[in-house]
């Protein structure tokens, strides 16, 4: 099951597999200690946003978000998953009084925000970028050790392909033999 | 006597303010797991502007040459400066991930 977790992909580090603390870091220079699920950075409002919610819901261990540093000036990001977390999204799939320019939530079914509404609940340290205070919350959240939110929830998996290009006479023609007729004679190699 | 003159172009930088954005989509590059994945999104237009993207295609390598080349067969019809300014960043990522280096995407 593990290999489900974080599917999506992105910039950041994994650390216990069942710690139920997972980080954002906005501006901040700052290494979560090794208790914690997860650990990256929030950059965008609205592509930034969805790779953090979808990454989270992937691992149901993960029920507290802890969100420190300055906010991204701008994007404000940092208050936007707060207000995605608070608010949800309205029909225009805008984050309901986000603080960034464009906080839209695109790529991720309403169901998957709920879910992530639901999993975790968030530590708000927006504008604290004391290392120490913020590793005391951590493993003051980390202590209450809750339990696991149930089966992952997988929003968007990145499905490996292979493609045979036509051009790859060699690919080809090691799986088909073809007569004058055009009849396919052999398949495989 | 000269049989032919050929132009010599001063290069020079687009200014940011005269970049256009390519109606085409928009890459996302990251270091991940010692790869770097490039993310293809189709924009997202709200009130004549571009708010965000679908998540359309992801491509993983480890060489600049071989993602721009892939990228280049799966995401036809960009326009020429998006092309290049991808082959310099990927350039980029390359680097940052051959030297253990962070790399942050930059703009066009």
């Amino acid at each position: 099951m593990e290999n489900e977790y974080y599917p999506w992909g992105g910039e950041f580090t994994v650390r216990s597999s069942d710690g139920c603390v997972a980080v954002v870091l906005l501006t901040i220079k700052y290494t979560p200690p090794d208790n914690v699920a997860i650990y990256g950075p929030l950059k965008t409002e609205n592509i930034g946003v969805e790779k953090i919610v979808a990454n989270i819901i992937s691992n149901p261990h993960i029920r507290y978000l802890v969100i420190c540093g300055d906010d991204i000036r701008g994007h404000r990001s940092g208050a936007s998953l707060v207000a995605l977390y608070k608010n949800g999204i309205d029909k225009q799939h805008k984050i309901i009084e986000a603080l960034g320019a464009i906080p839209y939530i695109e790529n991720l079914k309403e169901e998957a925000i709920e879910r992530f509404r639901n999993q975790v609940e968030i530590v708000n340290l927006i504008g604290i970028k004391d290392n120490g205070k913020i590793d005391k919350f951590i493993n003051e959240y980390t202590a209450k050790s809750p339990p696991c939110f149930g089966e992952p929830y997988i929003a968007i998996r990145i499905k490996t392909t292979t493609n045979v290009s036509l051009d790859d006479k060699r690919a080809l023609h090691s799986k088909i033999v073809m007569n004058y007729m055009g009849k396919v004679e052999k398949r495989g190699k | 006597m000269v049989d032919k003159e050929v132009p010599l172009i001063k290069a020079k930088k687009t200014l940011q303010k005269d970049v256009v954005l390519d109606s085409g989509g928009f890459f996302v590059i990251e270091l991940h797991e010692k790869e770097i994945r490039v993310e293809y999104y189709s924009n997202i237009y709200r009130d004549d502007r571009i708010v965000s993207g679908n998540l359309e295609k992801v491509f993983s390598g480890t060489k600049a040459d071989a993602l721009s080349d892939t990228i280049v067969r799966h995401v036809p019809n960009l326009r020429a400066e998006h092309y290049t300014y991808l082959g310099r960043e990927l350039q980029k990522a390359q680097y940052a991930l051959e030297q253990n280096k962070k790399y942050v995407q930059g703009g066009c």
